[in-house]
């Protein structure tokens, strides 16, 4: 690789954090307009996809889509339409690390995520905070960006008027584990903020530069 | 590829790097000096031109006499006298994130989407001097310009999504705007979309910007 060469890649690894950012962003946005089906095909279709969710892990490009557009609907779906009335939810990103690899194949990400959950269900009646943390990897399919592997870990699920320093005497819809054939147990418990809890140290993993990733 | 080509391409993808930095910066500027109430800066952040257009839940502003109208005159200054004592216990601020930046092809124009969680603090003078702690959250869709080698804002939409006093649930509540504030220049277009239990929440508001070539009207609407 001549000079040139070296900069173009590194224009290219540099471009790809700003497509990386608008991935994060339109998956906000797609998410909470239950345009879920349009969100799917921002993923990798492969077997190795990995989502895990505080109800549970999904495992492959199937999985990953059934999670979000039959577990969670999407707004084209006429059956879909009347469970989606009175949902709000909206989920920010912000407070990134990006590592784009050397080999500009993948990137590693975190965010923060605060954000709110309306929708006619016990505790987010009149609006709940709904604050998480993303681990995300993300890898070049035929020269464009895709999800990979996700994980969203809980901060605090609260109702507007009650602490989220006190843990809540019922689980909300989104906490616990779902039955489902294609929603894996998850590996071990999520976190959860108790008086006694200590703050984990690495969750999300905060990226470091890095050459390549393993076996891509 | 030849040295000149790789050489072409570079420039190219450095200035589009370029412009969605300074795309940022701009959003960044505009939020602090909002809160700030620095709305003569404000105004300098948009492009002078009469194809200008700002939408806001509570009205419309058009062409760039129309910002200078909504900031200058409907917002005012902090450094106009009777504009700092009225912003006194004022802090109006909306934090920007979640972007989706795109810049087109031809380098002239970006359009861009961003969440806001915020929150308004005032003291409604009109109401025996009550003091609100208030959570504004909102969406931005914004259309960007390149003017004299400089980007600038060209096109704003504010779209409400709620506002509540601190210790109030949001779901029930359908006013973003207190009529504590009067915005004597606002045009009638306006966005006023509030949380409804019986409702779909809306498909494209904002839009998500696609990669695009060049600005042209179809793609304005």
């Amino acid at each position: 690789m001549n000079d040139y060469e070296a900069l173009l890649h590194q224009a290219e690894r540099l471009e790809a954090l700003q497509k990386i950012r608008n991935l994060m962003g339109r998956y906000s946005y797609l998410h909470s307009a239950f345009r879920n089906k349009e969100y799917a095909e921002l993923w990798a279709k492969r077997e190795d996809d990995k989502l895990v969710m505080p109800f549970g892990k999904f495992v492959g490009w199937e999985a990953v889509r059934h999670c979000y557009v039959d577990l969670h609907g999407d707004r084209n779906n006429p059956d879909d339409i009347d469970e989606l009335r009175g949902l709000m939810m909206i989920h920010l990103m912000n407070t990134e690390i990006i590592e784009v690899a050397a080999d500009g194949k993948t990137a590693k990400g975190v965010w923060l995520s605060p954000g709110t959950e309306t929708a006619p269900q016990p505790g987010k009646e009149k609006g709940a905070w709904c604050w998480g943390k993303y681990e995300v990897e993300f890898i070049k399919e035929d020269g464009t960006w895709k999800f990979w592997h996700m994980i969203l870990y809980p901060l605090f699920l609260s109702p507007y008027d009650r602490s989220w320093g006190q843990p809540a005497p019922e689980k909300m819809l989104g906490q616990i584990q779902l039955e489902d054939p294609m929603c894996q147990p998850l590996d071990a418990p999520m976190w959860e903020y108790g008086p006694d809890a200590e703050y984990p140290y690495d969750e999300p993993a905060m990226p470091d530069p890095y050459e390549h990733y393993q076996g891509v | 590829m030849t040295e000149e080509k790789i050489r072409e391409q570079l420039e190219y993808t450095l200035f589009k790097l370029e412009a969605q930095e300074a795309c940022r910066n701009l959003m960044g500027r505009y939020s602090y000096y909002r809160t700030a109430f620095q709305s003569k800066e404000i105004v300098d952040l948009w492009a002078k031109r009469d194809d200008d257009k700002l939408v806001t839940p509570w009205g419309s502003y058009q062409g760039h006499q129309g910002i200078e109208a909504c900031y200058l005159q409907d917002i005012g200054d902090r450094s106009d006298a009777k504009v700092f004592e009225a912003i006194k216990g004022a802090v109006i601020m909306h934090e920007v994130d979640t972007e989706v930046i795109e810049v087109a092809e031809d380098l002239r124009t970006a359009k861009a989407a961003f969440l806001s969680q915020g929150h308004d603090t005032y003291v409604d003078r009109t109401d025996n001097e009550t003091v609100h702690a208030k959570w504004a959250w909102e969406k931005y869709s914004v259309d960007f310009i390149r003017e004299d080698g400089e980007w600038k804002i060209w096109h704003m939409t504010i779209y409400p999504l709620f506002q509540s006093e601190y210790g109030e649930g949001w779901a029930d509540n359908q006013t973003y705007v207190s009529e504590a504030f009067a915005f004597q220049n606002a045009g009638p277009e306006k966005t006023d979309w509030h949380y409804d239990r019986n409702e779909l929440y809306p498909a494209n508001e904002p839009a998500i910007p696609e990669a695009y070539v060049t600005y042209d009207k179809s793609s304005a609407e």
